[in-house]
């Protein structure tokens, strides 16, 4: 079980929503996905042209919504997105997301800790979305954040883990749940994440995108279990050197 | 009365002068949207007690697929 504030999930895999090619697409990758929890951003709404309601055939029950506060530039934008999203009396975890410029479209620390700052004063279960830095999501964590969300690279990259070692970094001294969100590109990311002992995955592109959305929805799921399971397992140490796995006996000249 | 919705002028009716009204008015009483009336968040309740004024700020979002 995953455990985010008063909220526990069975999948430790968070999906998002963004870029399918069509919603039945969509709704078949999050069931073959397994997971609890679904992302979803703010928009204005076209009032020329209201269209489908994005989330109305969504159980409630099966699902958790995780608002993000994507399009924020300030603290003060990331706020008002939360308070929004809060206001819908659906949700009251957010995703913090204060992004900074193109082509990086890294997290803005100074803005995300603000923000996550006043949340976490509102009472809100706050997630913010942070770059890789160790005493980045040190800080987070002292100010009460639920959970950590460093980047394995950037977002829709697909790069996969850039620095593990920081990586590694940030879930042996977390106390509170890591959630390794974007860049993941395939499922070996996912379970090479899973592996390190994050707590979680969150990602959208890499299923989103993939040629067969639902057929890697699985595989992720699959990579995560995989990965989990080999956490709890315990790896063996690296050695620079061989070790057999079978009898060295001498057979020359016997 | 004029109003600011999401950014735009609207030109609605004296009569839509709640919220929920301009809920009503736009169609959108069924759809899950979330409201902002001055910069501040309203929730369900809320939005049957706030009555409209000339000039108020209103924005009317909802959520979208995101990651």
């Amino acid at each position: 079980m995953l455990h985010i504030g008063n909220y526990s999930f069975k999948s430790r895999l968070l999906l998002g929503t963004g870029k399918y090619e069509d919603g039945q697409t969509q709704q078949e990758a999050v069931l073959a996905s397994r997971t609890n929890v679904l992302t979803f951003a703010l928009s204005r709404i076209d009032l020329d042209n209201i269209g489908p309601d994005p989330i109305e055939h969504l159980s409630r029950e099966e699902f958790t919504l995780l608002p993000n506060t994507a399009g924020a530039k300030t603290a003060d934008e990331a706020v008002r997105l939360a308070r929004l999203a809060r206001s819908s009396g659906i949700c009251d975890m957010i995703k913090v997301e204060v992004i900074g410029d193109p082509p990086t479209l890294l997290p803005n620390p100074v803005e995300t800790l603000k923000a996550t700052e006043i949340l976490l004063n509102e009472g809100f279960t706050v997630l913010p979305y942070l770059s890789d830095d160790p005493m980045l999501a040190k800080e987070a964590e002292a100010l009460g954040a639920h959970a950590i969300m460093p980047g394995a690279s950037p977002i829709g990259s697909g790069l996969g883990i850039v620095n593990p070692y920081n990586l590694q970094l940030i879930i042996e001294q977390s106390k509170v749940p890591v959630i390794v969100d974007a860049g993941i590109g395939a499922p070996h990311d996912a379970c090479e994440a899973m592996q390190y002992g994050a707590d979680g995955i969150l990602l959208n592109s890499a299923v989103a995108k993939a040629t067969d959305p639902v057929k890697m929805a699985n595989a992720m799921r699959l990579a995560i279990l995989a990965g989990r399971e080999g956490y709890e397992a315990g790896r063996i140490p690296k050695s620079n050197v061989a070790t057999a796995s079978s009898p060295q006996e001498n057979w020359a000249n016997s | 009365m004029n109003i600011i919705i999401n950014q735009k002028n609207h030109n609605i009716p004296d009569s839509v002068s709640s919220i929920q009204e301009l809920r009503r008015h736009f169609n959108l009483l069924t759809t899950n949207v979330m409201i902002e009336h001055n910069g501040v968040a309203l929730t369900a309740d809320q939005q049957g007690h706030i009555q409209l004024e000339s000039g108020d700020k209103i924005e009317i979002v909802r959520f979208v697929g995101g990651g």
